[in-house]
């Protein structure tokens, strides 16, 4: 038995595996994502945050520092205003000298009176060359708004970003202004120190005027080519007042580069302070963060997926057993073989039901066994060879019966046409129930031979049964019933011929021993002519007796049984013949009416036979002056042959058993019973039919039907 | 597969992922390395600056970042094979203590082929030595701290004036290895007509020069001597002064360090100071950006030191509206 295995994946353990790994992938897939994302929200805005917060803090830190250096001056101005205004420059000198010591963001002090007239200077690392005559303090943009003022910033000779504070000086009794004091404030310490604070790698900051002009910047050469950022976006939007906007923080610097970017305002200046940093470079903690949940989900499907294999080949390995142990007995036919039980769940329980059933079918097929041998016995006792045919009529069983009768070789897929060659051993199985003859071990055997289709159209399955009986005893003792049945009738037929003989006979007796008398008589010689005119009738009355006896002799003549193509109408007239002087001496009329050309196929002394013991019987039954009326014609492809008598007619009762051998109602000399028997079994070896009706006291009606030489093929 | 076995199997497994998920890198800052090339000792303070201003940037030595130093002690001809020992270690930065160390490092670089950035930790007038291009966009492998000593030496004059307005005749020692020094004599010469002085230029490359300038001040009655920037008289100083203080001259010096080495007063930025500074722009470096695009620096702090004590020796009186403007004093 060939063990066919499913495809992989149409096995258990397959599905099983797969499934454990969906279940385990889907949901840790689904929940991870879902965290991932929440988080992911959670961490830009963090990092939005963040970097707005830093912002703030610059943009308070500038306006402290800026703050800062204010109040000093403006701290120099109120407690040394007279000193600063004096014509006596030497406390003014000291004044300037210790502020611009104090301050170290102060590039250099200028004092000015209430015309601006520049009153004294002093500069940290240039070179105070002695005061041009009235030179008048610039950059000077007090308001009421602030207590000082602050120019727009501008670039030293060596690149540094500077701006002019400024703050009037007034006198400490009036509150009159009565000077300015303005000081060279350097911004550089203070750009660098917030433009340092690191945004990231790649991140930035950058510091803008009230006018949108870059002041500072991470990258200071980008202040040094006084690069336009006007077009940026988040200064447009600084430009226009509004504050920053966390939702749309996204967007594309002018670079190119996507950013997110954030800023805040330096309230008392106006200026901006923006830090912008590449998205790509922002977002690495939710990368980092995305890489650490799809680990976590890699860990989580891992050992998920492990366990889901683990239990799956636990749960498959007890039904791979099952299986493996279910092949095992497949390819063994070891029904004895037990499966061993693993587990104790219901796979256990399918071991064990299984091992019972494997116990009921090894008590089941040894009964089978059983019967079967029985069953052989039966057939090969049966007497009779039995053969089964696949549909090409194919040998696949055969008894002993068979095999003794054609061979002892193997004869499974033999033909059945190359077993049972030659004239009437086909396998055609269009007569059912013809006899055939067989030569077993020299001796010839009648066997009858029969079909049975079992399982016609189903090329597996045996399709035929054929049944072959030996009915060598029934065909010789029907062959010696027949012979009988002959022989009584030529018996009968001889009383009649020799009393049919006798008038010839005497005749010839007389006319010869007239002849001698008259030849003795040397007076009255017959003359040569009377001789032959004796002679003449001598010669024709034996003649006639001739006929007489060669009639009978034709039909005692015994014949092998075959068949030719004959008119039954010939054999009709033969037969009323033969029984003419019968009929004569019964004074019974014997009323013919044969049409020519009843061709049939059948033994020509078989029918005979069967005419005979139907008009015997028909004389039988018919009293004295009574006719038998014979009728033979063709009608449509059958020969009709009615043979019928107005004697005494057949009970009902005997009428159902008139075929049955040996049943007669005549007297034991008369009849062996064996007549209408013998002729039903003619007329059927004709392929015709033959049937009886009677009326009793009325008569009887015999018909014969066979079929037409043109009618029927064979 | 026994039990056991797949047990083993799973912890080997949960073992590596684990390893794996807390080894992700959650900021990849490996070690970065900077070299150092110093041409004497004098100039490790300025290192010292650097290390300390990184610091406070966040960057922390053996964490974030190691220092390689490699000192010449004066020796200028070791500086090439130092140099090739920094760049052997393939250092993220180097860094020049001074101008001779940067130009060290550019002729290296370049003769190597490699685009190391080197940040020098205050030079004087890197585009005229030739070490950038421009000061804005140096435009090369090369940036750093200009100390700006060129430029203020006609305010050195001018606080020496200020401070001994009786002083009419200075004498100025310079170097004649510094490439503008004529420059610097040109801005000298316009502020001493201004404040009606007279000064004269020695040039001085080594002990007996110095000698013999020192001969030529004594004959021509310099009353005060200013010491230009430059690498001999950065190493010469103590010997200047001790041969100034014997003729009773004040010496008006550099460095801060000049003051404490005798001279009566200085202007100029503290080597600790440009070290600093320069840290602002190697974290610069270190966070990506190119030095081409880093512009120069000026010094953000500038010392104005003076040395009352030697004031005092020498029998001299500074005048107060100056004193005010000192950082520093040495009181006597």
């Amino acid at each position: 038995m060939r063990q066919e295995r499913s495809s992989w994946w149409k096995r258990i353990k397959a599905r099983v595996l797969i499934f454990g790994i969906l279940m385990s992938i889907l949901p840790l897939t689904v929940f991870g994502l879902a965290s991932f994302n929440a988080a992911r929200f959670y961490l830009q805005n963090n990092i939005q945050e963040q970097n707005y917060e830093r912002a703030q803090f610059l943009a308070g830190r500038i306006e402290d520092f800026v703050s800062t250096m204010a109040d000093s001056l403006i701290y120099v101005a109120s407690t040394n205003a007279y000193a600063l205004v004096s014509v006596e420059s030497s406390t003014r000198d000291v004044t300037l000298g210790t502020l611009l010591r104090e301050v170290p963001y102060f590039e250099s002090i200028e004092v000015a009176d209430s015309d601006y007239r520049v009153l004294g200077q002093i500069s940290r690392r240039e070179v105070d060359f002695p005061q041009e005559a009235e030179k008048k303090l610039n950059n000077l943009q007090i308001n009421s708004k602030r207590n000082f003022s602050l120019s727009g910033v501008f670039f030293s000779a060596n690149n540094r970003p500077q701006v002019y504070l400024t703050v009037s000086i007034q006198d400490p009794q009036t509150r009159k202004n009565i000077g300015y004091l303005q000081a060279k404030t350097d911004l550089k310490s203070l750009v660098t120190r917030f433009t340092n604070l690191q945004i990231g790698k790649a991140g930035y900051i950058y510091l803008t005027d009230e006018k949108g002009n870059l002041i500072g910047h991470t990258d200071f050469s980008r202040v040094l080519v006084q690069e336009n950022v006007k077009n940026n976006l988040a200064v447009q939007r600084f430009l226009t007042g509004n504050p920053s906007n966390h939702q749309e923080s996204e967007y594309q610097n002018p670079e190119g580069v996507q950013v997110i970017g954030t800023y805040d305002r330096v309230e008392t200046l106006d200026w901006g302070v923006f830090i912008e940093q590449p998205v790509s470079e922002a977002y690495i903690p939710v990368r980092q963060f995305a890489v650490r949940v799809f680990g976590i989900i890699l860990l989580g499907i891992l050992i998920v997926t492990l366990i889901s294999i683990y239990f799956g080949l636990k749960l498959t390995r007890p039904i791979e057993h099952l299986e493996e142990g279910v092949s095992r007995v497949g390819s063994t036919e070891n029904l004895l073989t037990e499966i061993p039980r693993e587990s104790n769940d219901e796979i256990g329980n399918l071991v064990t039901a299984f091992n019972r059933m494997l116990r009921q079918l090894y008590e089941k097929n040894q009964t089978l066994i059983e019967d079967q041998e029985l069953f052989r016995t039966v057939v090969n006792g049966i007497g009779a060879g039995m053969v089964l045919l696949n549909e090409d009529k194919q040998i696949q069983w055969w008894n002993s019966i068979f095999a003794d009768w054609f061979s002892t070789e193997d004869l499974s897929g033999v033909s059945c046409d190359t077993i049972m060659q030659g004239e009437g051993k086909d396998c055609l199985f269009l007569e059912n129930g013809k006899l055939i003859t067989l030569d077993v071990e020299g001796e010839r055997r009648y066997i009858r031979h029969m079909y049975y289709g079992l399982n016609p159209g189903n090329s597996e399955k045996a399709a035929y049964l054929l049944l072959l009986e030996d009915v060598t005893q029934q065909v010789e003792m029907e062959a010696r019933a027949i012979e009988t049945e002959k022989m009584v009738a030529v018996g009968l037929l001889a009383s009649g011929v020799a009393h049919e003989i006798n008038n010839p006979l005497a005749i010839v007796s007389a006319h010869s021993e007239d002849l001698l008398d008259r030849m003795q008589d040397h007076d009255d010689p017959p003359g040569e002519q009377e001789i032959q005119r004796i002679l003449k009738i001598i010669s024709g009355q034996i003649e006639r007796c001739k006929k007489i006896t060669g009639r009978l002799l034709h039909f005692a003549r015994q014949k092998q049984g075959g068949n030719d193509v004959m008119d039954a109408g010939v054999a009709i007239l033969q037969t009323v013949d033969l029984l003419a002087y019968r009929a004569k001496q019964e004074k019974l009329t014997f009323k013919n009416q044969v049409d020519p050309g009843l061709w049939v196929v059948g033994n020509e002394n078989e029918w005979q036979q069967v005419l005979l013991n139907i008009l015997t019987n028909a004389m039988d039954a018919s009293k004295e002056g009574k006719t038998i009326e014979i009728h033979a014609f063709k009608e449509g492809h059958q020969v009709k042959v009615v043979v019928r008598d107005y004697g005494e007619g057949i009970s009902k009762e005997n009428l159902s058993r008139v075929f049955n051998p040996f049943f007669t109602t005549k007297v034991a000399s008369q009849g062996t019973g064996l007549g209408l028997f013998v002729s039903y079994g003619m007329v059927q070896r004709m392929q015709g039919y033959m049937s009886i009706e009677s009326e009793e006291g009325k008569g009887t009606t015999v018909f014969i039907m066979l079929p037409h030489k043109g009618g029927v093929e064979r | 597969m026994t039990r056991t076995r797949f047990i083993v199997l799973i912890s080997i497994l949960v073992v590596i992922i684990a390893i794996f998920l807390v080894n992700i890198p959650s900021d990849k800052k490996s070690v970065q390395e900077i070299g150092i090339l110093a041409a004497n000792d004098l100039r490790l303070s300025k290192v010292e600056g650097l290390k300390s201003e990184l610091q406070k940037l966040g960057y922390t030595e053996g964490v974030d970042l190691t220092y390689h130093v490699e000192i010449a002690q004066n020796d200028l001809d070791q500086l090439s094979d130092l140099g090739n020992r920094l760049l052997r270690e393939k250092p993220d930065v180097l860094v020049a203590a001074g101008a001779v160390e940067a130009q060290v490092l550019k002729e290296l670089t370049a003769k190597n082929k490699v685009q190391t950035p080197v940040v020098f930790m205050g030079i004087l007038s890197p585009v005229d030595i030739g070490l950038v291009q421009d000061l804005s966009r140096p435009g090369g492998n090369l940036t750093g701290v200009n100390n700006g000593h060129y430029e203020l030496t006609p305010k050195r004059l001018e606080l020496l004036h200020r401070l001994l307005p009786k002083v009419k005749r200075v004498a100025v020692l310079g170097d004649t290895r510094v490439p503008i020094l004529e420059q610097i004599q040109n801005e000298l010469n316009k502020v001493a007509q201004t404040f009606d002085l007279s000064v004269n230029l020695y040039t001085v490359a080594n002990s007996g020069e110095i000698q013999q300038a020192f001969a030529s001040i004594d004959q021509e009655g310099a009353e005060a001597i200013i010491l230009l920037p430059g690498f001999f008289l950065e190493t010469s100083t103590e010997d200047i002064v001790n041969r100034a203080t014997l003729k009773k001259l004040p010496v008006f010096g550099v460095y801060p360090l000049d003051t404490e080495e005798g001279c009566l007063a200085s202007f100029g930025t503290s080597n600790w100071d440009q070290g600093a500074q320069s840290a602002h722009i190697v974290s610069k470096i270190l966070r990506g950006y190119s030095p081409e695009d880093i512009p120069v620096e000026t010094p953000d702090r500038v010392v104005f030191s003076i040395n009352l004590k030697k004031a005092q020796e020498l029998g001299l009186q500074p005048s107060p509206r100056v004193l005010s403007l000192a950082d520093q004093v040495i009181q006597p």
